[in-house]
This record gives C-alpha cells, sequence and structure tokens, in this order.
C-alpha cells in the first residue's frame, strides 16, 4: 500500500506506509479514522494528503530520513552526551537554512527523531561561536537596552571577551 | 540534495517565531563538551586547539539578544554542567553564573587541565566552595598522553578545607598530577561528602589518616582507584559498600607487600563482606595471588581480567564451586590457558558465560562451541587489540 503525499506546491510524492507511518501527521491522519480495523482511509494512491506547511524540496529530504528510518527507530530523546549515527550527522550536514527548514518541518509533521536530529545539528553549528558570530549566523539583532549590558557587564565579566576576543 | 533546498534565508522574526520548548532543545545540547571528546568538525573546538580558541556558548548564546537570554535563564537544566578548561574560560564570574541559573539543581563540575602546570584561581576556588551544597559531581582530568599538573596557592587551599559539607555524589581524577595543598584540599572534600557513591582515582592518592572520619566514603558503591589507595582504606577501617570495583596496580601491590606476612595484608583480613558484585582487574597478576584476593569477594557476580595473563590454574582453581560461587560471567583479556582448560570450567559451571579476547593457547574451536552452546564470545589474538574499558 502507498500514499500520495502533496506538498506546499502542490508536487505529489507517492511513499509507501512504512515510510509514510515515520511522519505523526501522515499516520494520524491516514489511519486515525479506522485505526481500530486496520484499513487506511487514503488506500486509494488517487486520494492524497496535502502538507500545506510544507516545501517540495524540504519534503523530498524529509522522505530520505523516513527512508532510511523505515525499518529501524530513530532516537528520539538526548542531550549533549548523546552520540548520533554517523548517517544522521551527514544527512543533517551544517547548513543552518536548510536545519532550520527540516527543523521547522519536523515539528509540524510530527517526527520526533527528526527534530532532536535538527535540533543537534543547530546546537553544532552555534557551538564554538561567540555572540558576534552566533548573531551574524542567524541574522539577530543584539537588542540588549544600556542597562542590560551594564548588568551583564557587572554578572559576567568574561561577557566582552566573547563579543570582541582579540 | 543541496539544489533542492530553499536559498532564501531566514529573518531573525522567523527565527524567533519557533517555540521556546524547540530552542531550548537545542540550547541543551550546546553545553562545552571536552576537548578530548571533541569530534573536530569543521568549526568545532579541535583537539590541538588553543584553549584560548574555547568558548563557552552556552553563555555566547545568552549573550546575543533579550529573547535567547530570557529562554536560557528560564531553563535550569541548561547550567547543571559546567567545564572549567585551564588554561581558559576560568573566570569566577562564570561559575558563578553556573551555579545561581541552575536553581536548586545540583552541578556537575569537570576541571580540564590541558597544559603542563596550571593554577586553579582563588576566585574560581572560592566560588565553588560557596556553592558546595550544590556540587554533585567534581571531576579533574588531563590529556592521557602528557598528565598535566593542578596547582592551588595557600589561600584557595585554605578557602576548599573550611568546607563543611558537599552533595558530591561522584568524584573523579583522571591523568592529573596534584600539588600537595590541592591533594590535601580534594581529600578534605571528599572526606566531607557523604552523600559520595562513585570515586574514580587513577593516580595513587596516600590519605593522611588525621583526615579520616569514620563515616566517610559510607555510601560508596562504585569505584576505580588503584591497589594501594584501596589497600589504605581498608586498613584505616574504611569499608565503603563498594558494588563495583575497578582496580589498577594490583600486580604492582601485591608485589610490593610479598616480604609481609599474609595476615598484615589488609585485603585479606578486611575482605569486602557480601557487597561487591563486578570486579575488574586491570594488571599482570600471577594466578596464585589472584585466588588471595578473590577469597574474599565470595558475591562477584562479573568479573573482568584484563592483561592478567590469567592461565590455566585460575581456571581450574574457578572450576570448584567455592571459589567465585556466584560467578555469571568470566571475560578475560590476554589470558594464558588452553582450550581444554576453559571448556573444564564452563562443564563445570553450567550458568558461567566466558568472553576471550586475545588468549594464547585458545583456538577458535572454542569460540565455535561458546558460539553453538550460547556460553560467550571468543576472539583471535591476531585481530587489532583494543581494550574496552
Amino acid at each position: 500500500m502507498s500514499i500520495t503525499l502533496i506538498s506546499k506546491e502542490g508536487a505529489q510524492f507517492l511513499v509507501s506506509k512504512p515510510v509514510a507511518d515515520r511522519i505523526g501527521v501522515v499516520r494520524d491522519c491516514a489511519y486515525g479514522a479506522d485505526f481500530w480495523l486496520g484499513y487506511a482511509v487514503a488506500t486509494d494512491d488517487s486520494m492524497g494528503i496535502t502538507l500545506a506547511n510544507v516545501t517540495s524540496s524540504i519534503l523530498s529530504k524529509i522522505l530520505v530520513w523516513c527512508e532510511h528510518y523505515k525499518d529501524m527507530e530513530p532516537l528520539v530523546d538526548g542531550d549533549s552526551n548523546m552520540e548520533f549515527p554517523e548517517w544522521d550527522m551527514a544527512y543533517i550536514g551544517h547548513d543552518m537554512n536548510q536545519i532550520l527548514f527540516v527543523l521547522e518541518a519536523a515539528d509540524y509533521l510530527h517526527i520526533p527523531g527528526l527534530l532532536l536530529l535538527a535540533c543537534k545539528g543547530i546546537a553544532d553549528v552555534l557551538d564554538g561561536r561567540n555572540p558576534r558570530g552566533i548573531c551574524d549566523l542567524l541574522g539577530i539583532v543584539m537588542d540588549f537596552s544600556h542597562r542590560q549590558e551594564v548588568d551583564m557587564d557587572k554578572e559576567n565579566g568574561y561577557w566582552r571577551w566573547f563579543l570582541h576576543p582579540t | 540534495m543541496q539544489h533542492l533546498v530553499p536559498n532564501r534565508p531566514m529573518t531573525n522574526g522567523h527565527l524567533l517565531r519557533l517555540p521556546a520548548e524547540i530552542w531550548q532543545h537545542i540550547f541543551t545540547f550546546l553545553p562545552l563538551s571536552l576537548p578530548a571528546f571533541s569530534t573536530g568538525a569543521d568549526h568545532r573546538t579541535p583537539l590541538t586547539a588553543r584553549p584560548r580558541d574555547v568558548i563557552d556558548t552556552l553563555l555566547s548564546v545568552s549573550c546575543t539578544c533579550r529573547h535567547f537570554r530570557a529562554l536560557t535563564y528560564a531553563c535550569p537544566i541548561l547550567w547543571t554542567s559546567l567545564h572549567i578548561l585551564l588554561p581558559g574560560l576560568p573566570s569566577a564570574s562564570r561559575v558563578e553564573r553556573y551555579f545561581l541559573l541552575s536553581g536548586s539543581l545540583g552541578v556537575a563540575v569537570h576541571i580540564c587541565v590541558l597544559d603542563a602546570q596550571q593554577e586553579l584561581s582563588e576566585g574560581v576556588v572560592s566560588t565553588l566552595a560557596a556553592h558546595c551544597d550544590k556540587l554533585t559531581h567534581l571531576r579533574v582530568l588531563g590529556p592521557s598522553w602528557a598528565p598535566p599538573r593542578l596547582e592551588m596557592n595557600g589561600r584557595a587551599a585554605f578557602i576548599l578545607q573550611q568546607v563543611r559539607s558537599t552533595a558530591l555524589r561522584s568524584f573523579s581524577l583522571q591523568d592529573v598530577a596534584i600539588c600537595v595543598r590541592c591533594r590535601h584540599s580534594l581529600l578534605h572534600l571528599l572526606l566531607v561528602s557523604m552523600e559520595l557513591e562513585q570515586l574514580h582515582l587513577d593516580i595513587p592518592l596516600l590519605l593522611p589518616p588525621i583526615l579520616v572520619s569514620a563515616n566517610a566514603l559510607g555510601k560508596l558503591t562504585r569505584a576505580v582507584v588503584s591497589a594501594h589507595l584501596l589497600a589504605e582504606l581498608l586498613m584505616l577501617g574504611l569499608q565503603p559498600p563498594l558494588e563495583e570495583l575497578e582496580l589498577h596496580g594490583l600486580g604492582i601491590y601485591v608485589r610490593y607487600r610479598l616480604p609481609l606476612a599474609p595476615e598484615d595484608d589488609p585485603f585479606l583480613h578486611v575482605p569486602f563482606g557480601g557487597s561487591l558484585r563486578t570486579l575488574r582487574v586491570v594488571d599482570t597478576l600471577p594466578d596464585e595471588y589472584l585466588f588471595r584476593f578473590l577469597a574474599h569477594t565470595p558475591c562477584i557476580e562479573d568479573l573482568t581480567l584484563l592483561a592478567c595473563q590469567s592461565g590455566s590454574t585460575l581456571l581450574e582453581h574457578l572450576s570448584s564451586p567455592s571459589l567465585l560461587p556466584s560467578l555469571r560471567h568470566l571475560r578475560i583479556e590476554w589470558g594464558t590457558f588452553s582450550d581444554e582448560d576453559a571448556f573444564g570450567l564452563l562443564r563445570a559451571r553450567g550458568g558461567l558465560k566466558m568472553t576471550a579476547r586475545g588468549c594464547w593457547g585458545t583456538t577458535k574451536i572454542l569460540g565455535e562451541w561458546l558460539a553453538r552452546e550460547g556460553r560467550g564470545t571468543w576472539e583471535d589474538i591476531s585481530r587489532p587489540m583494543t581494550w574496552t574499558s
């Protein structure tokens, strides 16, 4: 059995049940109505599930992950000490924009394993950067008030060095 | 795949719209990893980086904008793992931040000494001493290929020795030489740590008897120590209820003690009682001395002998259920015994599982038998030797 997923742009992706099962939203949508009988609502290929918030490019990338994990359980919980498989780290890469899009989509589609991996990916890209570097990377504007800056100087003399390591 | 991903950058507002819990999840991956454990990938701190280059990313994030500052400050769990790198990142105010922002949670402190001789500053020591009631894990370590030396001035040592109690549950000192002041201060911390459960000391550290109190180490269940230190503990009447023990330098200890009469040996007349369940011995040691030690550890279920060169005599004795009657798993690396010795032991003890790696005298016949019977594993000595510790 296969299910058709329709991206934001209307592109159709035909995926097998084990792959679709990795996507929480699709699983709920396809099997939720008749879960106990074991029948899918979307058994007909002509029917599709529209994922209005996910672009084709991101959906295709997410499907690569789902395909990889169709027969395995991904990590769904972790902290800084957790070691992710090499394939996962290669998959997620170091492109911050790409990871952020994947993260948003994983959150929207209810894919906890991919969400965790994307969090790890972002943390890895941020790792070792000073505040200025993080602001530049994420396009964040430092919006501290003068008083807050004074407070930060008092509570953490290290801050200035972080901003301007010479 | 790269060409499929949109190139348009995300905006500041777009980023800030991500749910707070997702950002906090991202930040849980940020605590500084130790240089030795760093992945060395692109932008991360490689092993050879100058310590000055090491940055506390979590603190960096909290200094970027108000939103991130609020998110990080509202999540105490982020601040429960503090790395003090010497040289670099030693700021007392930074240490203070971690203790304050961690709220009521305990803090694990890792002091990583990267260079030949480093001093732990008085400010950092004062801050640590002031927050000892929240200090749950203390680990001091250096690079194993060139153990550095950690120093502390007299005032800092004095401050640390004024601590009356700590919340320490684990204490670890690895690959670092410490000055006398440091030694006394750290020992003092140990002795006022009534909750200590795990101890890892891989350097000879003699305990001054005057500092030892009767109830210290009373909850210690896991330890990695040298035989000399353990002997001192036992000799001083400290019998921690150890359940897991990794013992180094037992061979050296036994040879050092050889002139003594057996009844003077603390290992022999101060047994472990019934607490010890798992024992790892890492040293070359003649079988006959190993018996002497094992005779006083009757409840061991899991025995690992690494580089002990254990031979047929040991296996023959283990065949008798009077020695280690509860033994369930025997793991030997670099042993010297034959297939017949192993078969004899395994037949005598029906429930015993055996792992043999790099054991001279054994053949793949043993390996096939172990696999067929589901009684363990065997690895050829010709394979590259990587100890699993």
